[in-house]
């Protein structure tokens, strides 16, 4: 008779590990935070929580933070579905340039936006405030950014772009057919799309308004740059002043712990709304495509649409790409004044300009590396129909799309600042945040890579000699190649980007791009500014364009 | 009163170099059923969407009721034409319940409540949906949303029904109901319609007139049997179900009938009509349609036989009532459909017959 450990087969083994691997990434800090938020020094209480809702500036914080989320939401709703449906279904001229640039925001991390909303409307430092004043000879600036209203634009300006890709998709699925037949009934084109093409597109819309609240309210560089200098706080940026020395950590985790569980809720509620009436339709000929013909409105509607994405996407930019290139005058402008003093300062002469870079590319390598193998693990047990409870392994990767990063961050703190290890102060604690915040994207990656490979298509290899890993070797793996390659890279991207996280776990040794442009930032050292920024833009872009040429054209969607 | 004309109407698209439409004209009377039958791509449902509004033609004209919704580079919007379409996906909608799908139109023309009403629920009666109007497309059958798709289409009234392949997502045997049904309905309303389909036996059971389509023009329109039983041109004769086309030259032209040169077999007889002789002279090439049960198999030559040629059997086939034999005779392969009863072993040597009438002489396409 075979023996207890005679009946544990491998692949038990394999889901036991990953289960092990994955609670300890996400379930170990969520555990610590809840802890942390009931900690104070005379041991279990709810001080924490009666001191968050009893202070002011907590209370303010709190009303600000729903007030952006809010605010947010409803603008970059209405943006991102107005210049969703100009692009998907009008015969609106410029239509595919509006959507490579509304797309083009997503190359651009959240907090560099609002840095290069600074430079280009911060009442001194600000471009066009300083050719203002030169053409007008006026003493004060046209546009102050630093305020409510300010913050909220921004916060718009960087979140309307999720909206349109979620009401853009939408629009493209849905078969053109059920627009033309209440044409045919008598119903004019904007008609038609009130009556027939927003109802249909619903989920997308109750997405689109969940997701950028949501954005919004866990954004950390925006308010940092630009709400703390006008007084306005949120709770992201009062998380991170109770980590100032001394820091409460406890307090902290009892601030952040709502910002998580309003994500849950939402995510709850999102799928409550939505749940399985997801309008499927049988697909008519699709072919041609019928647009709404908007007469001569569609030059005023290419002119809205277009100034919306000079001043969202081309303008900040081209600020941020000049000032890192033009010597900081305020007087007028001269082609002398163009200079690499700039890039020659973060690069050789800041001090935590290079080993900032470094920091970023080794954490983001490491993050991507085992977020991608992770996942392709967690992947396969999950699809396993005879492995018990893989629901869970699956269940544990998509987790950390509910914890915002800052609150993800707070927990790490709580888990690895004290006791058996201490990760405060290395990389590790950097790269494990980096990991698990974006392991849902790579599970979902390989998951949908790994849901396009038919097991038919192994069993034919077995069926013809090969052996079990053979068969994955041959025609799994090389199927699944792109699904993978594509989570790595976002993954990767992600990583170099994220300021909320990285801002409570980084110390001086351990600083990477993103703190270190809040450092240079604070400083008020402009051109630096501008020159760190761009090169973490350039090592975005590359790394998405290495992929482009890797994968081809789909190298954002999992199967590529 | 014609309900629909097509005038010398052209379609070009910007990506191809040709014409999709090239010069089609053809007309629609009053509760009559037009079928636009042809392999895909051939310009049929263009055609149909040119029709609706969905498209401008880049020349020709279309008149709806005798009134131009269509010219050179315009046209009227879909929702001024009073059309009422049924699309190949149903295009039911999946937020409206069935009584609001049927009624959406109707709310459009800003009826009462209570004319809408009836007037759906007539519309459902119609259609053997009577008791689902609550229901939402997600919870009734494929054909049902079929159904509703036909009842929200006439309820308008619409001056000209279009309909675009509206069965072919039902399986076989609901789809040859439907197809009775949908006849039956449209003879009742009395209503003028256009059906865009690429399946010949769909054709003929609905067509009051057929229009045969390729490549952006009509090959051959008319009443369907007489385009099933005197094909103008060899394109026809294939594409409306079996046959078989001998291709020679005309050697003797005359009125009714022709006779063609088929290398490898002989001279072979058939009924000439007026419009093919007209674009025929001797030595053309030309082609000798003969379905497969218009021919005879003896084992004898038969006597008085005009067209007789003598073959082997290759292979005998049943198919029921019918047997199929593939006769070889030089260089011809036959098709033969005679009745089960006779038999003749493969390898036999027999001969094959038909009346000159029996067959018909078509352009070579």
């Amino acid at each position: 008779m075979p023996g207890p450990l005679a009946r544990v087969r491998p692949q038990d083994a394999v889901w036991v590990a990953a289960a092990l691997i994955l609670a300890v990434l996400v379930l170990l800090p969520v555990y610590h935070l809840i802890v942390a938020s009931f900690t104070t020094r005379d041991g279990l209480s709810l001080a924490n929580y009666a001191q968050i809702f009893r202070v002011r500036r907590f209370q303010e914080a709190m009303l600000n933070s729903f007030l952006l989320g809010v605010a947010s939401s409803v603008f970059g709703t209405a943006i991102g579905t107005l210049l969703a449906w100009l692009v998907s279904r009008t015969n609106m001229p410029w239509r595919r340039l509006i959507r490579v640039c509304v797309l083009g925001c997503f190359a651009v991390p959240a907090f560099v936006n609002a840095l290069s909303w600074v430079l280009l409307a911060g009442p001194n430092a600000g471009s066009l405030n300083q050719i203002w004043m030169a053409l007008t000879g006026s003493r004060e600036g046209l546009i102050n950014i630093f305020s409510l209203g300010g913050l909220i634009v921004v916060a718009v300006a960087t979140v309307f772009p999720l909206a349109f890709i979620f009401m853009h998709n939408a629009f493209e699925a849905m078969d053109t057919e059920m627009e033309q037949a209440a044409r045919l009934l008598g119903a004019s084109g904007i008609r038609a799309f009130f009556t027939i093409a927003l109802p249909l597109a619903r989920p997308a819309l109750i997405a689109a308004f969940i997701m950028t609240f949501l954005e919004a309210v866990a954004l950390y560089g925006a308010p940092a740059a630009i709400g703390v200098p006008a007084r306005v706080y949120v709770i992201t940026t009062q998380v991170w002043s109770l980590f100032e020395y001394p820091p409460q950590v406890g307090m902290a985790a009892a601030l952040s712990l709502p910002l998580a569980l309003i994500t849950v809720a939402l995510l709850w509620v999102q799928r409550l709304l939505i749940g399985r009436r997801g309008f499927s339709t049988v697909r008519g000929k699709g072919g041609r495509w019928l647009r709404t013909d908007l007469g001569a409105w569609r030059w005023v509607a290419a002119g809205v649409a277009g100034l919306i994405v000079f001043v969202t996407f081309v303008l900040p930019n081209a600020v941020l790409v000049f000032r890192s290139f033009y010597r900081e005058t305020y007087g007028s402008f001269s082609v002398g004044d163009f200079t690499l003093a700039h890039y020659k300062y973060v690069l050789f002469d800041y001090i935590d300009g290079l080993p900032s870079i470094r920091n970023s590319l080794v954490t983001a390598l490491a993050a991507a590396t085992f977020a991608a193998l992770l996942a392709l693990i967690a992947a396969f047990v999950s699809r396993r129909r005879s492995v018990r409870f893989a629901g869970v392994v699956a269940f544990l990767c998509m987790l950390p799309l509910a914890i915002p990063a800052m609150v993800f961050a707070v927990g790490l703190v709580a888990t690895y600042s004290g006791g058996w290890i201490v990760l405060y102060g290395t990389l590790t604690i950097l790269a494990l945040a980096y990991l698990t915040k974006n392991l849902p994207y790579a599970f979902m990656s390989c998951n949908a890579a790994l849901a396009s490979v038919h097991t038919d298509l192994e069993s034919a290899a077995r069926v013809l000699g090969a052996s079990q890993l053979r068969a994955l070797r041959n025609i799994t793996a090389p199927l699944i190649r792109n699904g993978l390659l594509s989570g790595w890279i976002v993954v990767f991207a992600n990583s170099l980007r994220d300021l909320s996280a990285s801002v409570l776990l980084y110390t001086s040794a351990t600083t990477v791009i993103s703190t270190a442009i809040m450092d240079v930032y604070y400083a008020s050292q402009w051109g630096a500014v501008a020159a760190l920024s761009v090169i973490l833009l350039a090592i975005n872009v590359v790394a998405i364009a290495a992929g482009y040429r890797m994968l081809g054209r789909n190298v954002l969607s999992p199967n590529a | 009163m014609v309900k629909l004309e097509l005038i010398d109407v052209v379609k070009r698209f910007a990506n191809q170099p040709q014409a999709v439409i090239r010069g089609l004209s053809t007309a629609v009377g009053e509760g009559q059923m037009l079928v636009l039958l042809g392999p895909s791509g051939c310009g049929k449902t263009t055609t149909l969407q040119l029709v609706a509004g969905l498209l401008e033609p880049d020349d020709g004209s279309i008149l709806v009721d005798g009134k131009q919704v269509a010219g050179p580079g315009w046209g009227l919007p879909p929702e001024r034409r009073n059309l009422g379409m049924v699309f190949q996906s149903y295009a039911v909608w999946p937020h409206k319940t069935v009584f609001e799908n049927v009624a959406y139109g109707l709310q459009l023309r800003s009826l009462s409540g209570d004319e809408i009403r009836r007037r759906v629920q007539k519309a459902l009666d119609l259609v053997h949906l009577s008791d689902l109007g609550a229901r939402y497309p997600s919870e009734i059958s494929g054909g049902q949303q079929q159904r509703v798709a036909l009842a929200r289409a006439v309820v308008v009234e619409p001056s000209l029904l279009l309909l675009d392949e509206p069965l072919s997502n039902l399986d076989a045997t609901l789809r040859e109901q439907m197809r009775i049904e949908l006849k039956a309905l449209q003879r009742q309303l009395g209503l003028a319609a256009i059906y865009v389909t690429h399946d010949q036996a769909e054709a003929m059971v609905l067509a009051d007139h057929l229009v045969v389509m390729r490549d952006g023009v009509i090959e051959q329109q008319g009443r369907a049997e007489d385009v099933f039983l005197r094909p103008r041109t060899g394109f026809v004769a294939r594409f409306l179900g079996v046959t078989n086309l001998l291709m020679g030259r005309v050697t003797e032209a005359g009125s009714r009938s022709a006779r063609l040169d088929v290398p490898g077999l002989g001279v072979v007889s058939a009924f000439l009509s007026d419009d093919v002789g007209r674009s025929l002279k001797i030595g053309d090439a030309a082609g000798a349609s003969i379905r497969p049960l218009e021919l005879e198999l003896s084992s004898a030559r038969p006597e008085l036989a005009t067209n007789a040629y003598q073959g082997r059997v290759r292979e005998r086939i049943f198919l029921g009532e019918l047997t199929e034999y593939l006769v070889e005779s030089g260089a011809i392969r036959w098709r033969v459909h005679v009745a089960s009863a006779s038999r003749f072993a493969p390898g036999s040597g027999v001969w094959i017959s038909f009346a000159p009438e029996a067959g018909t002489i078509v352009l070579d396409s």
